[in-house]
Parts: C-alpha cells; sequence; structure tokens
C-alpha cells in the first residue's frame, strides 16, 4: 500500500511522458492541448491507445499506448482527427514519426547471452533502418530512424522485454 | 402558415425527442466503433461527423488560455456550436447536454418533495440571480486554469465527462476518476438545490452565454396579457432553473428550454414567447 501510494505521487510528481500516439507535440504542451475527445483512441483500429488511468495523476483520461500490450502499427489514422492540435495533424509519413526511441537491455537481450534472436529486427516497420543487426547478431537501434512504434517491445521473447520504447519527450 | 400555439404546446416533446435522440446516439457511437465503423467519431468535447469537426466552445477557450495560441481548425470547428449559440441561446444545455436530461429524469415529484422539506422550506416566488455571479466563477475558473496550468474546464465539463464515460463503459476500458468528479457534483445538487451548477459553476454554458447580444433568442414576456394571480406564477413554478421569465436578469441563466411558453399557453394567457427583436422598454 504504502510502495503504492510512493509510485503514485512520484508518478504525479515528476515530469515523465508516457508513451503518446504518434505525432504528439512536446508533453506540457500535450498536457494543455488534450481536451480528452478520445477520437484518437476512437478512431485506431487496433485499440493501441487506451485512456491513462489515475495512476497518471493529472494527465489522467489522456491517450497512452502501453506498447507491450498492444503497440501503435503506425496506420496514421489518429493524428489528422485531433482537433486542437496536440497530435501533428499533418503528421501522415510514419518514418518521420518520433514517438520515443527503443532502448536494448544488454544484460537480458538474447544475443547478446549467446542465444540467437531476431523477433525486433524482423518485425520493426522502418525494417533494416530502425534496427539493424551488428555482425549479423546483434541487434542496434539506430536513433535517427527509430519512431518509437514499441512493435519490438511488443514481440521480444524476454519477460519483460529486453528492448524497451521511452517516450522521445523524456531523451 | 407557422402555427405558434401549437409549436409552443409541443416544444416539450420536441425537446424531449432531441435529448433522447442525442443520449442515444452517444450509447450509438462506442457501438459502432465496437463494430468497426469509425466514420462519427468523439463525445461532448469533440465530434466528428466524416470530415467535419466540431468542438465544445468552453474546450476552445481553454486551450486558448493554456496553450496561448490560437490553432486555426480548432477555432473554425467552434464555429458551429458558436453561432447556434449566438442564434439561439444556451439551446445546447437545454436540447443536448446529457447533464440535463438525466438531471431532469430525477425532477421527480417524491424527490422534489424531499428536496423542498429538507433544504428549500416553502416555495418562495423565484428570483433572478445577478448576472455578475455568473461571470465571477466563470472568470475565477479561468484564473485557476491559468495559474495551476491544468485542463480545468475538461475535468469538470459534465457533458464531456458522461459522454466519454459511456465509451469507456461500452467499451469496456473501464469507469475512471472523472465519474467520481461526476459524483460530487450530483451529490451537491441533491444537497445545496437545484441546479447550482447549470446556473453558476458549469463552464460550457457560460462559454456559451458568453456570445448572446441583444438580438439572441430570448424570453419575451408580454406584460399586458399576463392575467395569472400575482402569487400563482405557473411560469416560473415549472423553470427547471427556478428562476422567474417574468423578471429581468434571466440571462445570462435561462437556457431557453420553453417550458415556462409552454405553462404560459396552457395555463395562462399567452404572455411569453420566444423573441428574437430586443424588447421595448417602456
Amino acid at each position: 500500500m504504502l510502495n503504492f501510494i510512493l509510485n503514485y505521487i512520484e508518478k504525479v510528481v515528476s515530469d515523465v511522458s508516457p508513451l503518446r500516439p504518434p505525432g504528439a507535440v512536446p508533453e506540457k504542451e500535450f498536457l494543455n492541448k488534450c481536451i480528452k475527445c478520445n477520437k484518437c483512441l476512437q478512431i485506431c483500429p487496433y485499440d493501441s491507445i487506451i485512456t491513462a488511468g489515475i495512476e497518471y495523476g493529472k494527465s489522467f483520461g489522456t491517450p497512452i499506448i502501453n506498447a507491450r500490450d498492444v503497440p501503435c502499427y503506425l496506420c496514421m489514422l489518429c493524428p489528422p482527427v485531433c482537433p486542437t492540435g496536440a497530435l501533428d495533424n499533418d503528421l501522415i509519413v510514419k518514418e518521420k514519426v518520433r514517438m520515443g526511441m527503443a532502448y536494448i537491455n544488454e544484460k537480458t537481450c538474447l544475443p547478446f547471452i549467446g542465444v540467437i534472436c531476431r523477433a525486433c529486427f524482423e518485425n520493426c516497420p522502418i525494417f533494416r533502418k530502425a534496427i539493424i543487426l551488428e555482425d549479423e547478431m546483434y541487434p542496434k537501434v539506430v536513433e535517427e530512424h527509430c519512431v518509437g512504434c514499441g512493435i519490438c517491445e511488443q514481440v521480444c521473447p524476454i519477460e519483460g522485454s529486453a528492448i524497451i520504447v521511452k517516450s522521445y519527450h523524456n531523451v | 402558415m407557422f402555427n405558434s400555439e401549437k409549436f409552443y404546446r409541443n416544444l416539450n416533446k420536441y425537446r424531449k425527442a432531441v435529448q433522447i435522440f442525442s443520449l442515444l446516439f452517444l450509447i450509438a457511437i462506442p457501438i459502432l466503433i465496437l463494430l468497426d465503423i469509425r466514420y462519427i467519431i468523439g463525445n461532448m468535447y469533440s465530434i466528428s461527423f466524416w470530415d467535419l469537426d466540431i468542438v465544445d466552445p468552453a474546450m476552445m477557450v481553454q486551450t486558448i488560455v493554456l496553450s496561448k495560441e490560437f490553432y486555426v481548425p480548432l477555432l473554425i470547428a467552434a464555429l458551429i456550436p458558436i453561432a447556434l449559440a449566438l442564434i439561439f441561446g444556451k439551446v445546447f444545455c437545454s436540447w443536448m447536454c446529457p447533464y440535463n436530461t438525466f438531471l431532469e429524469l430525477f425532477e421527480l415529484r417524491w424527490l422534489n418533495k424531499i428536496q423542498k422539506k429538507f433544504f428549500n422550506g416553502k416555495r418562495k416566488s423565484n428570483v433572478n440571480p445577478k448576472p455578475y455571479v455568473h461571470w465571477i466563477t466563470y472568470v475565477s475558473l479561468i484564473l485557476i486554469t491559468l495559474i495551476l496550468g491544468v485542463p480545468l474546464f475538461t475535468w469538470i465539463s459534465m457533458p464531456g465527462i458522461i459522454s466519454s464515460e459511456i465509451f469507456a463503459v461500452i467499451v469496456g476500458l473501464g469507469i475512471g476518476v472523472s465519474a467520481l468528479i461526476f459524483g460530487l457534483v450530483f451529490l451537491f445538487e441533491l444537497i445545496i438545490g437545484k441546479r447550482y451548477w447549470c446556473k453558476y459553476v458549469c463552464p460550457v454554458g457560460a462559454t456559451l452565454s458568453l456570445v448572446r447580444t441583444k438580438y439572441t433568442m430570448h424570453i419575451n414576456h408580454n406584460e399586458d396579457v399576463c392575467d395569472c394571480a400575482a402569487k400563482a406564477e405557473p411560469c416560473g413554478n415549472d423553470c427547471p432553473l427556478e428562476l422567474n421569465p417574468k423578471e429581468k436578469n434571466l440571462y445570462p441563466y435561462c437556457f431557453n428550454c420553453g417550458r415556462c411558453i409552454k405553462v404560459c399557453e396552457v395555463t395562462g394567457n399567452k404572455a411569453l414567447s420566444f423573441s428574437f427583436v430586443r424588447k421595448n422598454k417602456k
């Protein structure tokens, strides 16, 4: 219980941004502009976008993406429907999306401990650009191409995922 | 020719039909989305019909206050409700707002009796509050939004909360925190009395009454034909907002539901009517 309260306070106080839908403006501006009309969430054909609960503090009710459950498949339907410009309406090219950045935990990632695995490499929508294989073996995220969709985080076979996407606005 | 008597008598029926239709609409949106039909999306904060965006003007005001910039598509999307309010007044509140629909459901006779017994005492003649009470709350809400930098209008917009909770429950996202805010507001409604929220606090209605001009639809009282006994006032007794349509300062509070007009048609001498022209002061 105490742990929960401490976690809650940490989330309320810290400015850490959750993963937002593609085209989201920087977190502070996003919170100023989002009116919780739920349109991005309603247009999403994959149910990737969900609403933030009370554990997100003052940003409750705003759209977030939990990449481990359902990542963003970059269909680019949501940016044009935002009425207030909290999502950049003109963003339609998926390569230009900057939702977040993927980070590989080399302690748990399978190739780094000697097991062949290409799950993130093969599923990356910016194929052979955002995630490359070094020495045909070790995955590496190329920062200028990673869009932060979270597909790699979802497909990672490691418990808790060895590749985690963090919101671009925290980078 | 336009039969005003028949129109006023049936006005409440039309209004109820529109209220039920818009409530069914809010329920239909999540059902259609579950069926993968995504042409009409949104809720009472903002709604889209195909490519036509409509945004609640209160949300537009809030976004401008918070982000301090004018985003043109947002201004355009707020034009339809602003034009509606400019011509017909706060008809959004009386014809569409789900919170008003919900409260009218609770205008049951037994509940009214209990409320009157415990909180209001004996029914007195209605007095219209001074308009500045309304504007003080609105300005202070905007100031709180500015100082704290939080989307306060979004948090306390009852139509928005109800519509987004209907969506969340139907698609299985579960009830959110905002349902708690709705519960608190409704609890105070039961304690404080009739419609404190709609009259004094609600930022959505307040924003709509910002655009009122002297040519906006209002209730016209014809003193010459008004002949009910001095204390009878069937019009005031039927007012959901406990206003007195015969007195001044009716606006910005009145939301043009037309119930007083209907009562006046039925029991009175047809002294009340809607009007678009300014009343000549004697």
